[in-house]
């Protein structure tokens, strides 16, 4: 039986604590609390407040055990209920919060702050039905009021009934939002809109136009009106209409694409599937853009877009003209606007002697030194015996000033495009001329970086980059690209010196962190795991997995927010948003990376047991007293550590608690006025309870944890293969077959049939011990030898990773004619080995069947000749400890063929396709 | 080529990622949410031709004040691609929506004393004045100078407490 208060002096106490608590004075609402309980202390629903109040205090365990009390007391009371669910609220436990929330109601139908809480948490779950259902509720309560008939609309829609939406909407406008609503105001206005994106994702396009038509008047967002009306011209195919609606954004922002697209497609001037157009419309569009670029003389795009169209020499006219603007002006992006059109040899072709012809060279700077002078230029080794050449530029630089300039923006193309084509000892000639000119341009350095970041020669990527952001301190973004050129090339303290040098609070890694930088996060991570440090790696790794949690968990204020702000479009677009807000490959990366750390601990349990390993040998060593007395101080030191770290614990809880309350202050203020810092203060500076990580690494199950990543990386990034590669490691080693066969499936049905990591899995030996209707269906009656055979016939002539996982197949089939395997890689011709032809050939491959011959085709002979074959291929890489470096001269004499031609494909040509043709022709 | 266009929930992580490679002052994703749930025409990206995010302008109004106006709360460019004009664009952009959407007089923002560029960018191109000098406003102590542009000819000021009046009593 529930107590009851005795009388309603208490009652009235208890009334306050409730009043206290939503005041937030909580010291006050605790004390309130107390003296009812001294008078009564087995009233439930005051338990259960006591319990709210310390949560808010962060005292967890306390506030359960109050509030679990305080039901047992009183269990028939809503409030109980409600305040259970509450905590289990603010713990995100929001399936627990729900079930608290039902059976608050079954005792108080009609209470409309419990109706509008778990109203929250049903959209915030995605709980459709529950939330119309307790939205239908709470509009039967009261009708009167219009966020529950928006809300109502909103809960229709998203259940996909358009139509029961639009209703809701009219009754609301014509019944609720009455006279005295101004009719021009931004909420209107943002409703009008809404209920427009009902009407045309609902396929109503004909009432959509009409109802645009009709509220034109009263809509402020005008730019979105006439993208909507534009849009559904389109679909409708009121080509006529789309068109000048399209016309019509363009005058606004030319410079906006999808206007441009939308244009073409209202004109049929869109290109097929394939991306190709048909003569006539080439002409067509040949026309529009004439007429566009004369329209809008500044816009880029109206010039960028005929080079997707133009062919021949229309392009090369075209691409001229384009090009010049870029290099007078010395604008970096010019590459970049230009990579796309790469995918065509022809127009791939067409650029490269734009650049390197002469006419087209004195056309940029009618001053420069002519023809000879881009070769001569390029075959100069040394930048300091450039020094002619200099002067000999600035003697008739003086009536141009930006001769020069152009100049090094030509070189600076050339070494990107011939960074784009693999000539490694072009690119850098043409780097080291520019430099000659002009020493202090950041972009030639970061240009250097990709360059030998492809080459192989992370080290000289690394200090490229770190000599541009020495150019221009102020600037992050070259800071940004240091760090990560260092992380990447293995100077992690560096890189973490050099990514904190814009952070703030006394420059911590925690601040990167709380900003959510998750680039940093991952490459941390990665460089973490590749040293072996586990901990670290967990910890800047599931930190990214964490951010996602807090970007969901960001949605729960904007579900009422937006309702009041009338924002419902975003609104809507954002609850689409965080459905697959997962899908990023940013989680997908962090997911990967910690998947590896978890199945190389569940290998090895002991990166721990390596070190325990080193001390039983230390121990051996010492004397029977010395060992006693270590083991003793080892003990001691434990206790001691243990300690700190349960003291750091509690400080942390408590501190956190103070914070978040301070924060929560600030925020609520800042809110008022809208401030800029909100940001920055609404996060709590947590102390750091496992800063090297060591909890995480010490995790007792690691492959549950793997598999709790795999499942997620499943769920959401199931489109990548990696995803699969690292399920089928993961269910294989947790003995789950039929997932494990699904991760096999998967797998190959993403990277098709030349795949050599799905070939890898389908061949693995363990898929074979699974001999069910899956395996048979993947192998088509064929053994393992056979399939693997066909395989490499199939694939492994032209592609070295296809041609390394058959090998590797091929060894663990038949662990005696490992030698053969071997041969299979380095036989057969080509640069390498293998048959492979040298442009098809990447460093990282080269690297990964080096590892693969050292390691499990256990065949050093062959892995070291290798490596020795590939020095003559890959003079940059540092994999390959070759001569040519990036710290030593580059004397790699340029192949500067003007005409561009054969051997401008060849991804190796560098003066090396010499070394190539000769090994080839050896076999 | 770099496409300049509204920008939708979808690019808050993208403009986030891009805040954190070029400038010094960072924000929560919270934060751009609140942006763009509460303003959703105020925001703008530009965006290179394989889709990756190079630049965008973060903005708000400040509706409680005097006189309702406009705050760029963050414009940035990546290095790679400036000298395009994209700040002007992004800026424009967002200027013409504060004054069509929210009837906003003028537009505000802060700018680091020392950033010379994004200086000559408000003065000169884009015809901003210095309202104020703000002491220490950024977290390294630096001063800001605090930065108008009317968006519409200034109201008398009978008008201006004429319509403090009516807000008073709203």
């Amino acid at each position: 039986m529930a107590a009851q208060l005795p009388d309603s002096r208490i009652s009235g106490m208890f009334r306050s604590v409730v009043r206290l608590y939503e005041t937030k004075q909580y010291k006050k609402g605790l004390k309130m609390a107390d003296q009812v309980l001294r008078k009564c202390p087995d009233h439930g629903e005051t338990l259960a407040m006591k319990g709210l109040i310390l949560n808010c205090q962060e005292k967890k365990e306390e506030a359960y055990e109050l509030c679990r009390r305080g039901l047992k007391c009183d269990l028939k009371s809503h409030v109980c209920w409600h305040v259970y669910g509450l905590l289990y609220r603010s713990d995100r436990n929001y399936d627990e919060a729900i079930k608290c929330y039902k059976n608050a109601l079954r005792l108080e139908k009609d209470n409309i702050q419990i109706l509008r809480d778990l109203a929250l948490l049903q959209i915030q779950m995605r709980d459709l039905p529950g939330f119309m259902e307790t939205r239908q509720t709470l509009l039967k309560i009261k009708p009167g009021n219009r966020t529950n008939w928006i809300s109502f609309a909103i809960a229709h829609h998203l259940n996909g009934s358009h139509d029961l939406a639009v209703q809701m909407l009219d009754t609301f406008e014509t019944n609720i939002m009455g006279e005295e609503t101004p009719q021009d105001d931004y909420e209107t206005s943002e409703l009008l809109m809404y209920k427009a994106m009902v009407l045309e994702e609902g396929g109503k396009l004909d009432d959509a136009l009409t109802h645009l038509t009709a509220s034109k008047d009263r809509i402020k967002d005008r730019l979105g009106l006439e993208e909507q009306e534009a849009r559904i011209l389109l679909r409708l195919e009121r080509w006529g209409e789309a068109e000048q609606a399209y016309r019509g954004l363009l005058a606004r922002n030319p410079d906006n694409h999808r206007y441009h697209e939308g244009l073409q497609a209202a004109k049929h001037l869109a290109p097929d599937s394939r991306g190709a157009w048909t003569p006539q419309q080439r002409v067509q569009l040949t026309v529009l853009y004439d007429e566009l670029a004369d329209a809008y003389p500044r816009c880029s795009a109206a010039q960028r877009i005929p080079l997707d169209f133009k062919e021949g020499e229309a392009f090369e006219a075209a691409a001229d003209a384009y090009v010049r603007r870029f290099l007078e002006r010395g604008i970096p992006s010019l590459f970049s606007s230009l990579k796309a059109l790469y995918r065509d040899e022809r127009k791939l072709d067409a650029l490269g002697r734009l650049f390197e012809e002469p006419d087209q060279a004195q056309a940029v700077a009618p001053e420069q030194p002519a023809r000879e002078s881009i070769a001569e230029l390029l075959s100069q080794p040394a930048p300091d015996e450039d020094a002619s050449l200099v002067a000999a530029t600035s003697g008739n630089g003086g009536s141009s000033g930006c001769g020069d300039d152009a100049m090094v923006w030509t070189l600076l193309y050339l070494a990107q495009h011939y960074g784009q084509l693999g000539r490694t000892g072009d690119a850098l000639a043409a780097l080291d001329a520019a430099e000659a000119r002009q020493a202090d341009l950041p972009e030639l350095c970061t240009a250097r970086c990709r360059v030998l970041k492809h080459a192989g020669d992370l080290a000289g990527a690394a200090a490229a980059a770190v000599q541009a952001q020495g150019m221009d301190l102020a600037d992050r973004y070259l800071n940004s690209c240091a760090a990560k050129a260092l992380f990447r090339a293995g100077q992690l303290e560096a890189a973490e010196r050099m990514a904190l040098r814009f952070t703030k609070d006394g420059n911590q890694p925690s601040n990167l962190t709380e900003m959510q930088a998750m680039w940093y996060e991952i490459e941390a991570g990665n460089e973490h795991l590749a040293r072996r440090e586990y901990g670290m790696a967990l910890k800047r790794l599931l930190a990214v997995e964490k951010h996602f949690g807090d970007f969901v968990e960001d949605q729960f204020d904007f579900h009422s927010y937006c309702v009041r702000k009338m924002t419902l479009r975003a609104y809507v677009q954002m609850l689409r948003m965080e459905d697959r807000l997962h899908h990023s490959v940013l989680f997908a990366k962090a997911a990967w990376s910690a998947i590896e750390v978890y199945l190389t601990l569940d290998a090895a349990p002991a990166a721990a047991a390596a070190s325990a390993q080193e001390e039983e040998a230390a121990l051996a060593a010492l004397s029977p007293e010395e060992r006693k007395r270590f083991k003793q101080r080892r003990r001691k030191e434990e206790q001691r550590q243990k300690k700190e770290a349960d003291g750091r614990q509690r400080e942390v809880a408590e501190r956190t608690a103070r914070e978040k309350e301070a924060a929560k202050e600030a925020a609520v203020k800042e809110g008022a006025k809208g401030a800029k810092k909100a940001a920055a203060a609404a996060a709590p500076k947590e102390v750091d309870a496992d800063p090297n990580g060591a909890a995480l690494a010490g995790v007792s199950a690691p492959l549950d944890e793997a598999a709790r990543l795999a499942r997620l990386a499943r769920e959401h990034a199931g489109g990548h293969l990696r995803t699969h590669v690292l399920a089928y490691e993961v269910y294989s080693r947790r003995n789950r077959r039929l997932l494990a066969l699904q991760a096999v499936r998967r797998a190959a049905a993403l990277g098709g049939p030349g795949s050599p990591e799905a070939h890898r899995l389908a061949a693995a030996g363990e898929v074979q011990a699974v001999v069910d209707a899956g395996v048979a269906a993947i192998l088509g009656g064929r053994t393992l030898a056979d399939l693997n055979a066909a395989y490499l016939a199939a694939h492994g002539g032209a592609s070295l990773p296809a041609r390394a996982a058959a090998a590797e197949m091929a060894a663990l089939l038949e662990p005696g004619e490992r030698a053969a395997a071997a041969a299979l890689l380095l036989d057969g011709g080509g640069p390498i080995g293998g048959g492979i032809p040298a442009e098809a050939l990447r460093h990282s491959d080269c690297v990964a069947v080096a590892e693969l011959l050292a390691g499990p085709l256990a065949a050093p002979k062959q892995a070291a000749e290798w490596r020795r074959r590939c020095r003559a291929v890959f003079p940059w890489s540092q994999y390959f400890e070759s001569v040519a470096h990036s710290s030593a001269p580059v004397i790699a004499p340029p192949t500067a063929n003007g005409g561009g031609g054969g051997a401008a494909v060849n991804g190796l040509a560098d003066g090396l396709g010499k070394v190539a043709l000769e090994e080839g022709a050896a076999h | 080529m770099v496409c300049i266009r509204p920008a939708t929930v979808d690019d808050l992580l993208a403009m986030q990622r891009c805040n954190l490679l070029c400038l010094p002052e960072n924000y929560q994703l919270k934060y751009y949410f609140y942006h763009t749930l509460s303003w959703p025409q105020l925001l703008y990206v530009a965006e290179e031709y394989n889709g990756k995010i190079v630049g965008y302008v973060l903005a708000k109004m400040e509706e409680e004040a005097t006189e309702v106006h406009g705050h760029i709360t963050s414009l940035a460019v990546a290095r790679t691609h400036r000298k395009l004009g994209l700040a002007t664009r992004l800026m424009t952009a967002a200027h013409h929506a504060m004054a069509d959407v929210f009837d906003a007089e003028y537009v505000s923002l802060h700018v680091r004393v020392t950033n010379k560029g994004a200086f000559h960018l408000y003065t000169q191109t884009l015809g901003y004045d210095i309202n104020d000098r703000e002491a220490k406003y950024y977290a390294d102590g630096e001063d800001a100078y605090d930065m108008r542009k009317r968006l519409k000819p200034a109201k008398a000021k009978a008008e201006v407490s004429k319509t403090l009046a009516r807000k008073a009593k709203a």
